[in-house]
């Protein structure tokens, strides 16, 4: 059953509330150290390469869909390269197969300005991923400030 | 009262005459008033029409065509149904305060921050108390505009703001209130929790004018905990929405196409 609310949590630090309150929600998902995290979004958004980076320092493979994303991660010192994946955005069993192999953790979505002009080019794919982690077991983070609190809690909390 | 704040005019006006600051805005009665207004202050603007709750409806336009799509596809504006118009402050802070006060005068408060910048609903955003990254002059500020506007509105009872705050380098940050409810909000129950003191018995108090206590400011205390709430969504059971987040609230979905 899914429920609908909030969910509140207590901390000593900010990454220990945050990391209790965020696994006390339904249908979270422990990322597995290593796994694939898949990252899109607008490249505009400052955000992108801190997470990118946060997650490249903490094992995690990166992916991507979008052409402007993966050259503006792959021009970024210091981090992993970042792969581009194809979606076989009609076939579902297939789309299946896709998020099975390269994203067993989450996705992220960095957009500073929401439905940005520049950002809806590619917004057949973003939603189609985003709209791929419910009826997956996958984990959408859709805000690049949420997204960079996750990041720092997983290094603080999770895989220190 | 509570005409005064839900009347954009009369509230603004009222800000306006205890010194309390808000972003630019404009109660458009035409399509070419509401361009003239976002051509003036800059996109992006906030376009919501009166009279709605939670948001709904509630869209950030970023440019002209799509001000336009919005005034006239999505809603109809007109001299009879006026839609507000706001500056709309982009990658600015938004922190959340509740309050009680007491014939006007400030009981207690809680200041929030949220993890996202504004822009996404309250009910949808990720909150923590005691603030993390507010210094004590920010502090200092938010309680003497919460003062004020207790004391503007003569309120006895509860009372929540939204809050934009953007840092300026070299100068301080800059506050602006963006709404204010004469009520009790959600999150009452979760600073009542964290601060360890009943909100609602204090706003019960003051409403009936019996045992209200004396002032305190449970901000000045120092706490060695912190507490954030999570949204918990439901996209399972929204059929074809699209998770990303705004500021209509989805948490608690009233219209889907907002």
């Amino acid at each position: 059953m899914a429920s609908t609310g909030e969910v509140a949590a207590f901390g000593t630090t900010l990454a220990e509330a945050y990391w209790t309150s965020l696994t006390s929600t339904n249908g979270f998902r422990i990322p597995q150290a290593k796994s694939g995290v898949l990252i899109g979004g607008d490249v505009a958004c400052p955000q992108m390469a801190t997470v990118a980076k946060g997650l490249s320092d903490l094992g995690f493979k990166l992916y991507c869909s979008s052409p402007i994303v993966e050259e503006h991660l792959n021009s970024l010192p210091y981090i992993s390269k970042t792969e581009k994946i194809f979606f076989p955005v009609k076939d579902k069993r297939k789309l299946r197969e896709v998020f099975d192999e390269v994203s067993r953790a989450f996705l992220c979505s960095c957009s500073s300005r929401d439905r940005f002009p520049d950002a809806l080019v590619y917004s057949s794919h973003s939603t189609t991923s985003n709209r791929s982690s419910i009826s997956l077991p996958l984990v959408v983070v859709t805000n690049s400030m949420r997204i960079t609190s996750l990041v720092e809690t997983l290094s603080i909390s999770v895989f220190p | 009262m509570i005409d005064s704040a839900e009347d954009r005019h009369k509230f603004s006006a009222i800000l306006d005459a205890h010194g309390v600051d808000q972003p630019d805005w404009v109660e458009a009665s035409s399509v070419e008033s509401a361009k003239e207004f976002a051509n003036r202050v800059g996109y992006p603007v906030l376009i919501r029409p009166s009279y709605v709750l939670s948001g709904a409806a509630m869209n950030v336009v970023w440019n002209e065509s799509t001000l336009e799509h919005s005034l006239t596809a999505a809603a109809e504006v007109s001299s009879e149904y006026p839609t507000v118009i706001t500056k709309f402050i982009d990658q600015a802070q938004e922190i959340d305060i509740d309050a009680v006060a007491y014939k006007g005068e400030l009981l207690v408060h809680a200041v929030s921050e949220h993890v996202e910048n504004a822009g996404v609903h309250s009910g949808d955003a990720t909150i923590v108390l005691p603030p993390f990254s507010l210094v004590e002059d920010d502090m200092a500020r938010l309680k003497v505009i919460a003062q004020k506007v207790a004391k503007a509105f003569h309120i006895s009872g509860p009372y929540n703001m939204q809050i934009i705050r953007k840092a300026i380098p070299g100068q301080e940050a800059v506050l602006k209130v963006i709404e204010c409810n004469l009520r009790a909000s959600r999150s009452f129950p979760f600073v009542s929790k964290v601060l360890g003191v009943n909100f609602v018995d204090i706003a019960t108090a003051a409403i009936v004018g019996q045992d209200v206590p004396a002032p305190v400011d449970l901000m000045a205390q120092k706490r060695d905990y912190v507490a954030i709430k999570v949204p918990q969504f439901s996209w399972t059971r929204l059929g074809g929405a699209d998770p990303f987040i705004g500021v209509g609230q989805f948490c608690f979905p009233y219209d889907l196409c907002s």
